[in-house]
Order: C-alpha cells, then sequence, then structure tokens
C-alpha cells in the first residue's frame, strides 16, 4: 500500500496537492478526507470522483497532518490499496432510529469479507444542534458485529460553531448518519488503541438521582452546584457569558466506572435550566459510580507513544498509514503538547497521517472493551500484508 | 513566535555574513526553541490553573469529609445511646419473660402447695388432740398410753415436716425460677422436673380458665435417672414448651366447631444416642410455613399484643444451646406440633 498525507486552504490547494501525489507515482484509490464545515464537500467529493477515487470523509473541528495542524482548513489520507480490499458503507439515519441504522450498518459491515476490520466514524451534532448519542450507537454496533470486534473512529466535528457536522461519502452525506470503512482483514491490518490520560481526583461520587442524559444529583447534593462548587466556578452560575462546556467540562470531565479495573471519561455539555440538572454527552445511571478529574498530566504525549512503541514491537515493523481521532477537549486542555501527541504517533509508526478533532471517539483502551469515548487520543494504523 | 524570537529570526534571514546553510540551521534551533518556550509557557499558565482548581477541589472535599466524619461521630453517639436503651429493655423484657412464665406457675404452684398445707393443717390438728389426750393420760398414770400416743405424735410430726419441706421445695423453686443469676449444672431428676412443670402448668391454666380442660399423656423412660443440668433452666424451657402446646390446644378448642375434638399435650423423656431426649408434643393447629423459620427469633409472637414477649422460644432456644444441645421442631398444620429437646448426657 502506497498513502501521503496532503493539506490545503482551499479545494484548490487540495486539487493542486492531489496532482502533486499523482505526479509523485501514487494512484490514490481512497481518500480518507477531514475537513472544515466551511469548505464545499460537494466540490471534494466531484474532485476525488474525478480521479476515481473513493471518499470516506468527515467534517472537523481542526485537522492535523504531518507536520501540520490547522483550523479551517482540509487534510486528506490518500491511499493506493486494491479496491477489492475496502468497502465503504454509509447510513443516513435522519428520521430513524439510531438503533436501527447502526444495526443495519453493522449487518452491511460484516456481509464483504470473511475477516473484516472497520473504521467507523458518525457524525457529533445535527444542524438542529442535538448531540449524537455514541453510547447507543456503539451499543447497537457491538451487538450487530459481535463484542469481540474492534474497530476505531470519531465523531464529526463542526468548528465548535454547534451548526452541525457531517458524513460524506460519493453515497452521500448526512449530520445525522454513520459510515463505514470496512477493510478485509486478511489483506489489510488495523492497530490501535484510545486514551484519555485524565486521572480521578478526591473520593468517588456516586449518582444518586438521573433520568437518561440529565444528572440531578450527586451523593444526594444538587449536581449543578456541585460541579460549579467544587471546581472552584460558583460565581460563574447564571453568569450567561460562562461557557460551562468549553470553559470547564472540557478540562474537567469525570471519570466513569464501567467494570472493574475499566473506566471512561463522560463529560457535562450544558446545564438545563429548567430542571436544573447537568446534560451529559451520554446517560449516567443510577448507581454510577464516578469521580472528579484533573487533566493529563505533561508527560501523556510520552506515555502515549511509549505505548505505541510497545505495540509496535509486539507486531513488528512499521505502518502504511495513520489515522488519528483526537478528541475536540484536547487542544485547549494540552495546549502545544496535542501536536507533540500526534506529532510523536507519526514519528513512531513512521507513516503518512492524517486526523481530526472529534466530538467523541470510538475504540478500545488498552485491556478495555470497545467503547464510546470522550476526551482521547484514539489513533489506528493501516498496514497491508 | 515572540518578538524577540522574530527579531532574531530576522537578523539571521538579513546577515550577509551567514551562509545559507549556517541560516537554516539557526532558523530551525531558533524555531525549536520558540517551541520549547511555547510549550514551557503553556505548562507554566496550566500548571497554575490546575493547582489553583485542585486545591479548591480538595479543599471541598476535605470540608465535605469533616462533615461526614462528624455526621457519623454524632451518628454514632446516638447508636451507641440507642444500643444500650436497647440492652437495657431487653433485660428488662427478659426479666418480664420470666416474670410472666413465673406468673403461669403461680396457680399451679398455688394448687401444689395446698396440698402439703392441707397435710400440715390436718396433722397439726390430729396431733394437738393427740397432746390434749397424752396430758389426760399422764394425769391418769398411764405411761404406756402416753408413750403409744408420743408415738402418734412424733409420726404426724415426720409427716408435717414431710410435706413443710414439700411447700419449701415448690416455693424455693420457684424463686429460682426468677432468679437472673446463672445457675450451675446439677444432677437432676429430669422425668420429676418435667412431670412438676406439666401439672404447674396445667393447674394454672386451669386456674385461669375453668373450661379449658386437656388430657395429659406422659411417657417417662425411668432408666434415665439423673442427668447434670442447670435445673432451673431446663424447667423454664420445659414449662415454655408446655406452656406453649396448652395454648395452641386451647386455641384450636376455641375455634373448632369439632365436638370431639380432646386437646391432648403429651411428655415423654428417653435416652438415645447418649443424648437426652424430652418431647413436648400437642394436637393442636400446627405452626404455619411462613413463620416457622422465625419462632426463636427474639420478640417473635403469634400471640395477641399483652398476651406474649416473644422471648420464650428464644430463650429456650438459648437455653439448649447452652447446654451444647439442640431444640427441634416438627409441625404439621392441623395437626399439631412436637417440639424436642436434645442435650448430651454427662452424669
Amino acid at each position: 500500500m502506497k498513502a501521503k498525507s496532503i493539506h490545503g486552504k482551499s479545494v484548490a490547494d487540495i486539487q493542486n496537492a492531489l496532482d502533486q501525489t499523482i505526479i509523485s507515482g501514487i494512484k490514490p484509490t481512497l481518500a480518507i478526507i477531514f475537513m472544515s464545515i466551511k469548505h464545499d464537500r460537494k466540490a471534494i467529493c466531484n474532485l476525488m470522483n474525478s480521479k476515481n477515487i473513493d471518499v470516506f470523509g468527515a467534517t472537523s473541528c481542526g485537522e492535523f497532518s504531518n507536520g501540520i495542524q490547522s483550523e479551517g482548513e482540509i487534510v486528506m489520507l490518500l491511499l493506493e490499496v486494491s479496491k477489492d480490499y475496502y468497502k465503504i458503507f454509509f447510513e443516513d439515519s435522519t428520521d430513524k432510529k439510531l438503533e436501527e441504522t447502526a444495526s443495519k450498518l453493522a449487518d452491511a459491515a460484516l456481509s464483504p469479507f470473511n475477516s473484516p476490520s472497520f473504521i467507523i466514524c458518525s457524525t457529533g451534532m445535527t444542524s438542529q444542534s442535538e448531540y449524537f448519542d455514541g453510547e447507543t450507537f456503539v451499543k447497537s454496533i457491538n451487538r450487530g458485529i459481535g463484542p469481540d470486534q474492534i474497530y476505531f473512529g470519531g465523531m464529526a466535528g463542526d468548528d465548535w460553531t454547534f451548526s452541525g457536522s457531517y458524513l460524506f461519502t460519493e453515497h452521500g452525506e448526512t449530520d445525522f448518519g454513520m459510515a463505514a470503512l470496512v477493510f478485509d482483514a486478511n489483506k489489510v491490518t488495523l492497530k490501535g488503541m484510545a486514551i484519555t490520560g485524565w486521572k480521578p481526583m478526591g473520593i468517588a461520587r456516586k449518582v444518586t438521582k438521573s433520568n437518561d442524559k440529565l444528572l440531578y444529583t450527586i451523593d444526594d447534593k444538587p449536581a449543578v452546584d456541585m460541579y460549579y462548587k467544587y471546581l472552584g466556578q460558583t460565581e460563574k452560575l447564571g453568569d450567561e457569558s460562562f461557557d460551562m462546556f468549553k470553559d470547564m467540562a472540557i478540562y474537567y470531565p469525570f471519570i466513569v466506572k464501567k467494570a472493574p479495573g475499566e473506566t471512561i471519561l463522560r463529560s457535562p455539555l450544558r446545564i438545563d435550566k429548567t430542571e436544573q440538572a447537568l446534560v451529559m454527552d451520554s446517560e449516567m445511571y443510577e448507581g454510577t459510580e464516578f469521580w472528579f478529574t484533573v487533566p493529563p498530566d505533561f508527560d501523556i504525549a510520552e506515555e502515549i507513544k511509549d505505548r505505541a512503541i510497545a505495540l509496535k514491537s509486539e507486531n513488528g515493523g512499521d505502518a502504511d498509514a495513520l489515522l488519528i481521532f483526537s478528541c475536540a477537549g484536547r487542544p485547549p486542555v494540552l495546549g502545544p503538547l496535542v501536536s507533540v501527541e500526534n506529532e510523536g504517533l507519526a514519528e513512531v509508526w513512521n507513516a503518512p497521517m492524517a486526523g481530526f478533532f472529534t466530538y467523541g471517539e470510538y475504540g478500545r483502551a488498552p485491556g478495555g472493551k470497545q467503547e464510546y469515548h470522550s476526551g482521547a487520543c484514539c489513533w489506528v494504523t493501516i498496514t497491508e500484508k | 513566535m515572540i518578538q524577540q524570537h522574530l527579531t532574531l529570526l530576522h537578523f539571521i534571514q538579513s546577515a550577509i555574513h551567514l551562509s545559507a546553510e549556517e541560516k537554516a540551521m539557526l532558523t530551525k534551533a531558533l524555531k525549536e526553541a520558540d517551541k520549547a518556550l511555547t510549550i514551557s509557557e503553556f505548562k507554566l499558565e496550566r500548571t497554575e490553573k490546575v493547582k489553583r482548581t485542585t486545591a479548591i477541589l480538595l479543599e471541598e472535599t476535605i470540608e465535605e469529609l469533616e462533615q461526614k466524619q462528624k455526621s457519623i461521630e454524632e451518628s454514632n453517639l446516638a447508636l451507641t445511646h440507642s444500643l444500650d436503651e436497647l440492652k437495657a429493655a431487653q433485660a428488662q423484657l427478659i426479666q418480664a419473660e420470666k416474670m410472666a412464665s413465673l406468673g403461669e406457675l403461680t396457680a399451679g404452684i398455688a394448687h401444689e402447695i395446698q396440698n402439703p398445707l392441707n397435710f400440715v393443717n390436718n396433722f397439726s390438728d390430729v396431733s394437738k388432740e393427740l397432746l390434749e389426750e397424752m396430758v389426760e393420760e399422764l394425769k391418769n398414770g398411764d405411761i404406756e398410753e402416753v408413750n403409744t400416743i408420743a408415738n402418734d405424735v412424733i409420726q404426724n410430726l415426720e409427716k408435717i415436716l414431710h410435706h413443710g419441706k414439700r411447700a419449701d421445695g415448690i416455693v424455693k423453686g420457684m424463686l429460682q425460677h426468677s432468679r437472673t443469676n446463672k445457675g450451675e449444672k446439677e444432677n437432676t431428676d429430669i422425668n420429676m422436673l418435667v412431670d412438676e412443670y406439666l401439672r404447674l402448668a396445667y393447674h394454672g391454666l386451669r386456674a385461669k380458665d375453668k373450661s379449658f380442660n386437656a388430657t395429659l399423656e406422659t411417657a417417662y423412660d425411668d432408666s434415665i435417672g439423673r442427668i447434670k443440668v442447670i435445673p432451673q433452666d431446663i424447667g423454664r424451657v420445659v414449662l415454655n414448651l408446655i406452656t406453649n402446646a396448652f395454648y395452641a390446644c386451647n386455641e384450636k378448642k376455641k375455634a373448632t366447631t369439632d365436638s370431639d375434638f380432646k386437646p391432648t399435650v403429651s411428655a415423654s423423656t428417653k435416652i438415645d444416642k447418649k443424648q437426652l431426649l424430652i418431647s413436648v408434643k400437642d394436637n393442636g393447629n400446627g405452626i404455619p410455613k411462613q413463620v416457622l423459620d422465625k419462632i426463636y427469633q427474639p420478640f417473635f409472637t403469634t400471640k395477641p399484643t399483652g398476651q406474649g414477649t416473644g422471648l420464650g422460644l428464644s430463650l429456650s432456644y438459648d437455653i439448649v444451646k447452652a447446654h451444647g444441645g439442640d431444640l427441634h421442631v416438627s409441625t404439621e398444620e392441623n395437626k399439631g406440633t412436637e417440639f424436642i429437646i436434645s442435650i448430651p448426657i454427662t452424669r
């Protein structure tokens, strides 16, 4: 497999970079595209179509490729790989039940190869500002493809505008849907992991009252008051200019206990003023145990790199390409260390890399189950056997 | 890039004395230095922010834990107080149970004391008459008759003494029954003990309810002899089981329309595999299945409020266990119940 990552500030830039790539001897068959919602997705798809390149694309909250980290631009990973080795499936869930659409995608994704491996993405926010239910999506996909199957991916972003994020392929585009890039695992190997780096702080807490994604009380205390008070922001309660999600929750999500030894990050998104409850990114059942957190240490980039080195030494050899789905909350929290993190991974795998900042990640933490994550750096290598 | 680094960069790029290679090397070094500075500044700023938030979070958590600790200490204090009160109430209830069972005995005891008292009174009357007769014979100088009368008086006094001791024994037993201190094991005639409490309980119930009647069946194994038990404790168990048996029969008698129903309580003793077995059986209504596993729980009772403390079987169970034995129950609804006390034999 030949691979190259390219980037540009416009469709014209991309056309130019694509032409240069083709001139250099690479004949891409597949483009994995991450781009700002500002750009013309149709134009990009048409461009790829004109070159007989299949498209698997998502909009972003910032993009990156080797040596580049940008906002409002376009990156793509171009792969020259036999079209017999992969298939792209796309499902628009508008006016449909998420579980049913996810189940349909899972069934379709299992069909083309005896031994499939998956990259699965979903939208993140509809144009009506409805957050995609990652937890339900993952449960449905896991039910469909089986609990042992491994997949990686992310939720599309929208430059933090909450105006709608999109998935797009040559089959169409949607602001509420999902897509799977399925490889023949006998021909193409995928390896990866999801790591957050957030650490628990203080004592274990318990959800004492909740309903769906609304979190009312923690240890029998009002959740909203407690969250603000314990993070020293009580005076910001009621302050309309204070964006709880961007100014607080991104830095201090919760670590939720899923199973013995297995935890996951869950984040408050906003306050439901009528209900006086925190609106979470996923349902938190009554009785759920969790902790307040502190952001990742500064050595998180080294930790992620070290784990990648360990995985590489187990499996041997460089990768042909690398995709990174990094939570949109990581840049504000980790600042310039995010690019150190991403560049470090590309360096370890010595491969062309593309990635984007997501509204949620799909993957497995080391030793964990297939989960919907937030706050994670989720990466996957693509290597032809 | 910060302003100072931009100035340096501009200087490097415009320096005519540097080769292109040197410029590239210096520019790269400058960019790396700028990146390192950016990272350091970020780390410093975030450290301050996180440190501040972490401190608040920990302070709030500590304050919360201190409040919880205070609340737990207060709860502990209240619980300790409640526990003391509960223990005192339990002690009072246990004593009340003893006194209640003593009450069950009172009528029987009165009945039992009446017999020796009758003997004492009768023989005292007869002895008085004999002594008056003896005085007459002394005046008459009939020494032979005096001797005969004196022998009769001596026999009478022996009988008075015997019945006096019998009454004394009953009173002592009653006192022993209500004592709170722990007794010591002593060789005890088990058959006599069982029989005595059977009769006391029966007469007690009869005294309270004249309409009540029951057939008493006994089957005592004479080979048992004397066995080491704490008599007042085992007596308490037997009394409790017999009282319950009579109660069960009586309740069935009151409720039944079967005119042929004859309340029957059986008491038996025997030795089996080095175990003393005391059985108390009734033909009452039996114990409902849903309460069978609760009968040994303290304060559990099926009797109407005020008629039972709910401690009888609980205490009985504890007493039998303290003797290294077991209290077994078998029951059948509408047929009756049998309790068997089994105690390892030590002589």
